[in-house]
């Protein structure tokens, strides 16, 4: 039987086995371990990058916008001066006071026999009033004629004083309306 | 043998310089950007909020015209930034005129009339504002007008002032019969508003209350409201031409 060759010391210029094993996974899962960091790392990067440039385009914008709006300073004056009247003017005719009403209402009250000798009328809602009558009689139908209109247009109706003079009697009536402008 | 060695282990020092390179651009470069994102995002979003505010802003402001101002001419004759004591004077002149009632008396005091310019040093000021009245918290110079008429004429007097283009409020009226001259003696306290012009706007990116469509139909109907500030009389002057001819008997 012929005799074989071997070679029982151990190559130390060669690797081991485990060696060339690890080489081998190392070839084969870095690649793919680099390959996915790097897909990772840029997407991030684009994605940052993208938010950055949205950031700068907004701000570009915002400084466009001011500049302009800084040019409109005379326009803007004039909107805030109409604003300001207009909302001056709504809260003058919020409330107004029913003056002529008041006046025509009593006014028509007169007869030949009952006149107004003085009136007066604030914004408050009080009703001053001295009325001259020939009689009781004229003074007591007035006084029911503004009892009948007063449903509409007084809270309360004060017959103040009533007196005889001169053959006239005269009576002060205070009547607080239902409308007060303040 | 030192290069066997090297040769043995070469393939971890490879390894681990890789996995510190990955590490360092990680920790110092990704993970900043990963934690900017959000942060960017949000501020986009505010700042697109304050965008479509400022060009909300920019597009009224664009939107004021000649109309505007217009109509703010008309608002200014209802409601004039200083107190204009003339226009109170030709207004009720012009209102008694129109209503046919006759003026006893008017009496007003405007106070400082002059510009904040023209106010006096600090120390030789007298007592500020003695006549500053405010009405439904808006400026308003007194007025006491005393007329006399009869009442159908007190009563046009009455409505032509509160529908005249110069707004005035009447505080107090006092009427009393005058039996001698068969009419009516009447005191009326009136208010003539006025509203000092804005001498501020606020910050560029101040937000500007819009004019409503009510506010906006109030203006407008100004335009009905009678200038009574001035009268256009006709011209009725009939001068004496003399003779034609001057032969002529």
């Amino acid at each position: 039987m012929a005799s074989r060759e071997i070679n029982l010391i151990a190559d130390k210029h060669g690797l081991s086995a485990h060696a060339v094993r690890m080489r081998q996974v190392f070839r084969r899962v870095v690649p793919i371990v680099l390959g996915i960091f790097l897909i990772a790392s840029v997407s991030v990067l684009v994605l940052s990058f993208d938010a950055s440039r949205k950031l700068n385009d907004v701000e570009k914008r915002i400084v466009g916008e001011r500049e302009h709006i800084g040019s409109l300073s005379r326009n803007e004056g004039t909107y805030l001066m109409l604003k300001q009247k207009a909302v001056a003017l709504s809260k003058i005719l919020a409330i107004r006071y029913p003056y002529p009403e008041l006046w025509e209402f009593l006014k028509s009250l007169e007869s030949d026999s009952v006149k107004i000798e003085r009136l007066s009328l604030s914004d408050s809602g009080m009703t001053n009033m001295v009325v001259k009558a020939q009689d009781t009689e004229a003074i007591d139908t007035y006084i029911n004629r503004i009892l009948e209109g007063a449903p509409e247009r007084f809270n309360f109706i004060n017959l103040e004083n009533a007196q005889l003079q001169g053959g006239k009697f005269s009576i002060t009536l205070v009547a607080q309306s239902l409308v007060a402008a303040n | 043998m030192r290069r066997s060695w090297i040769k043995q282990y070469d393939i971890y020092i490879y390894l681990i310089a890789i996995v510190v390179c990955l590490a360092i651009v990680l920790v110092k470069i990704l993970i900043p950007e990963m934690k900017s994102i959000p942060d960017k995002n949000q501020s986009i979003k505010e700042k697109n909020v304050q965008l479509a505010r400022l060009e909300k802003k920019r597009s009224l402001l664009e939107s004021v015209n000649i109309d505007t101002t217009q109509v703010l001419t008309l608002a200014e004759s209802a409601l004039p930034s200083d107190k204009d004591a003339p226009t109170v004077l030709s207004t009720l002149e012009n209102l008694a005129i129109q209503a046919q009632v006759d003026i006893l008396s008017i009496n007003l005091s405007p106070g400082i009339v002059s510009t904040e310019s023209g106010t006096l040093p600090a120390s030789t000021q007298g007592p500020r504002n003695a006549t500053e009245t405010r009405k439904k918290g808006i400026l308003a110079l007194p007025v006491k007008i005393t007329i006399f008429s009869d009442a159908g004429h007190l009563t046009d007097f009455i409505k032509k002032t509160l529908t005249s283009r110069r707004f005035m409020d009447i505080d107090t009226i006092d009427i009393s019969y005058v039996p001698d001259k068969e009419g009516i003696s009447a005191s009326l306290m009136l208010n003539a508003y006025y509203l000092p012009a804005i001498t501020e706007i606020g910050e560029l990116e101040s937000e500007i209350v819009e004019l409503t469509p009510q506010e906006l139909a109030l203006l407008r109907s100004l335009e009905e409201y009678t200038d009574m500030s001035r009268i256009d009389y006709e011209a009725d002057i009939s001068l004496p031409t003399g003779k034609q001819n001057l032969f002529s008997p």
